[in-house]
């Protein structure tokens, strides 16, 4: 049970034909770029999903992730696996939304006529309400701690990639996922009784 | 024991996901086999798991699907790539690109320093005594100086242009059809379309309108920031009145995590796009021993939080930085040069625009990339120029002759600057004959404008520029 997750999960059909699809993409084939987003957007969609708990928002999210890697092919080293570098622009896109969506909040505090936010923005997602309290309390915790998690758990990374991704060490990530997950045992304390 | 259940519980997270060592795997498993309470948080963590992996699993099909299809919409509408494949050796960085990037750092920070010390906010980050150091030390006017001094909002009509350049007289910068409804700030990042409404003379567009007008893709645009609305122009306000550390450091970073655009071209992009987050180097590698309450635990998170406000501070520096780097290198022209490759300046007005703004407009992203090669008559440095100018003669050549002024003296004027830069780049003397040949071909076609008086003065613009060219 231990070995749960040790290395980063990736579509074991599609690895070696990324690197060509990148090449291809690269050469103007807009079929070979559809591939890598067939290939890649469910995983992402998991990771921004984890971070906003949002899915119209995820969805916005990855849709602009891929556009703008599509834009930025030019500087990908083909040499490298693309998913890490999708994913780090997905994510620093799902950062930058809830820091805006936060500072909205905080600005607008005074403003009536804005739009109310989505009373339920899992509703398309067949979710229990277990699920639902666990999704909630997810986007509690602290960025940092959140973050980890969703790495770990919703994108199924490794430590070392967590690592490499953050810039952090490897105790600091198994630290923070201890405390992330020692935080949403305390929130979901009912649930998981 | 409490003690050794404390020490086992900071384990457990790690245990679950098989990172430990032998030894202190074996030292939780018989902890685990004594202790009920231990196991039941294990069974916790170990639930939350599945609910992740329950969660995630309700993205079905038909999500993914209309996901697709966004996606591939507005890939469709993008244009398509071009892009060579890179050298297996990868790139070399410049070493003055360094040099800027320290240069803008130290720069960034004296803007900031300067704007906390006319603000006053620096004074009350100060001990006692010496704000009124400072004070005294002011220059009496300094105070009365206009805030607009550290201001780096452009006006909203050159905001899609470098801070501090002058508009070209006859050009303009067209945004593209936007890619998607929502995401409206991100919308403003991607590349305009140079319009050529009135081609000037070559003189003209090579010192007026190149690098004014040629905006690429990924341009960052600090300056621009400020101008994007009344949010971003409270939220300067804000940086700079609010008094405590934290927010203030909160707030500049959080409009600045723009992971597409701060990839810096000259690295590999995994190098350079990171998320906020930074190592929190207040954590131990080690675990520690003492106990955690709940509530301990959610103070320390508070903690790290300001601890992560206070690092994001030093990466939205580092990333402005980053920025600035980038923006030097966009006004070289090193992505104009992408854009070049890539067909977008050629996309012009109503993207049937006549023949001669199309040249004109692949001149304009030419000149650029004559700058990031060391200049037309320079040496190319670091990027491909030897590609650029083999784009920009395909374009002259694809071009039918013509009896008007502008059009002939574009294909020649192109034909010519591409040629002679190829015949430079790769010693090929066939592309040193083409380039005579555009240039007697360009006197002989001039001297047929002699007798109109307007066409005569465009004539002599040219024969002004061709003498500066230097076949070589």
């Amino acid at each position: 049970m231990e070995e749960k997750r040790q290395t980063e999960v990736r579509p074991k059909d599609g690895v070696a034909d990324e690197a060509t699809w990148v090449a291809q993409a690269r050469r103007g084939d807009k079929a070979a770029f559809g591939r890598l987003v067939k290939l890649h957007q469910k995983r992402t969609l998991r990771m921004v999903l984890g971070m906003v708990g949002d899915l119209d928002a995820a969805m916005d999210i990855v849709q602009e992730s891929f556009v703008r890697a599509y834009q930025a092919l030019e500087r990908f080293d083909e040499r490298q696996p693309f998913y890490p570098w999708l994913s780090t622009i997905a994510g620093n896109l799902a950062l930058n939304h809830i820091k805006k969506s936060r500072r909205e909040v905080r600005l607008d505090d005074d403003v009536h006529d804005r739009a109310a936010p989505d009373p339920d923005p899992l509703g398309k997602l067949q979710l229990d309400e277990t699920d639902r309290r666990f999704m909630a309390a997810v986007q509690e915790l602290p960025e940092a701690y959140r973050t980890v998690f969703v790495l770990r758990n919703f994108d199924e990374m490794s430590y070392e990639d967590i690592a490499a991704r953050l810039g952090i060490s490897l105790g600091t990530v198994d630290s923070r996922l201890y405390r992330a997950r020692r935080l949403l045992v305390e929130k979901l304390q009912e649930l998981l009784e | 024991m409490a003690e050794s259940c404390l020490e086992i519980e900071e384990l457990l997270s790690a245990y679950l996901d098989g990172r430990l060592s032998s030894e202190e795997k074996a030292r939780v498993s018989a902890h685990l086999e004594s202790c009920p309470a231990c196991a039941a948080l294990l069974d916790k963590m170990r639930r939350l798991d599945e609910m992740a992996s329950s969660t995630m699993d309700a993205i079905d099909d038909s999500i993914l699907e209309k996901l697709e299809q966004r996606i591939q919409a507005d890939i469709d509408r993008l244009p398509t790539l071009n892009i060579e494949a890179k050298p297996k050796t990868g790139r070399v960085i410049p070493v003055w690109y360094r040099y800027v990037a320290v240069a803008a750092s130290l720069v960034l920070i004296f803007m900031i320093g300067r704007a906390f010390y006319k603000s006053g906010s620096l004074d009350q980050w100060l001990p006692f005594g010496q704000d009124k150091a400072v004070e005294m030390a002011r220059p009496p006017m300094q105070s009365a100086q206009p805030p607009a001094e550290v201001e780096t909002k452009p006006p909203p009509e050159t905001s899609s242009r470098p801070a501090g350049k002058p508009a070209a007289n006859e050009s303009k910068v067209v945004p593209p059809a936007p890619v998607r409804a929502t995401q409206k700030d991100d919308l403003k990042e991607t590349s305009p379309t140079v319009v050529q409404t009135t081609p000037p003379p070559p003189s003209t567009v090579r010192e007026e309108t190149t690098q004014e007008t040629v905006r690429p893709t990924d341009d960052i645009h600090i300056a621009d920031d400020a101008a994007r609305g009344p949010v971003a122009g409270q939220r300067k306000g804000i940086d700079i009145n609010v008094p405590p550390p934290v927010p203030v450091k909160k707030e500049l970073s959080s409009e600045t995590v723009e992971s597409g655009r701060v990839v810096v071209d000259t690295r590999p992009a995994q190098e350079s796009i990171r998320p906020v987050t930074v190592d929190d180097q207040a954590e131990p590698v080690s675990r520690k021993k003492d106990a955690q309450s709940t509530a301990a635990m959610d103070a320390e998170a508070n903690a790290n939080q300001a601890t992560d406000a206070a690092a994001d501070a030093v990466t939205v520096i580092e990333q402005k930085a980053v920025q600035l780097k980038q923006k030097a290198i966009t006004d070289l022209g090193k992505l104009g040069y992408n854009n070049l490759v890539a067909g977008a300046p050629i996309r012009t007005k109503a993207q049937s625009g006549t023949l001669q703004s199309r040249y004109l407009a692949a001149l304009t992203a030419y000149k650029p990339i004559g700058g990031a090669a060391g200049g037309f008559d320079g040496k190319p440095k670091g990027i491909d120029s030897t590609a650029a100018a083999r784009y920009v003669l395909g374009q002259a050549d694809r071009m039918p002759e013509s009896t008007g002024l502008e059009n002939q003296s574009a294909k020649l004027y192109l034909t010519l600057r591409a040629a002679n830069d190829l015949y430079r780049f790769t010693g090929e003397t066939a592309y040193r004959d083409r380039a005579v040949a555009a240039r007697e071909a360009l006197l002989r076609f001039l001297d047929s404008f002699s007798g109109d008086s307007t066409q005569a003065t465009t004539a002599n613009t040219y024969r002004t520029e061709l003498q500066g060219i230097t076949i070589h």
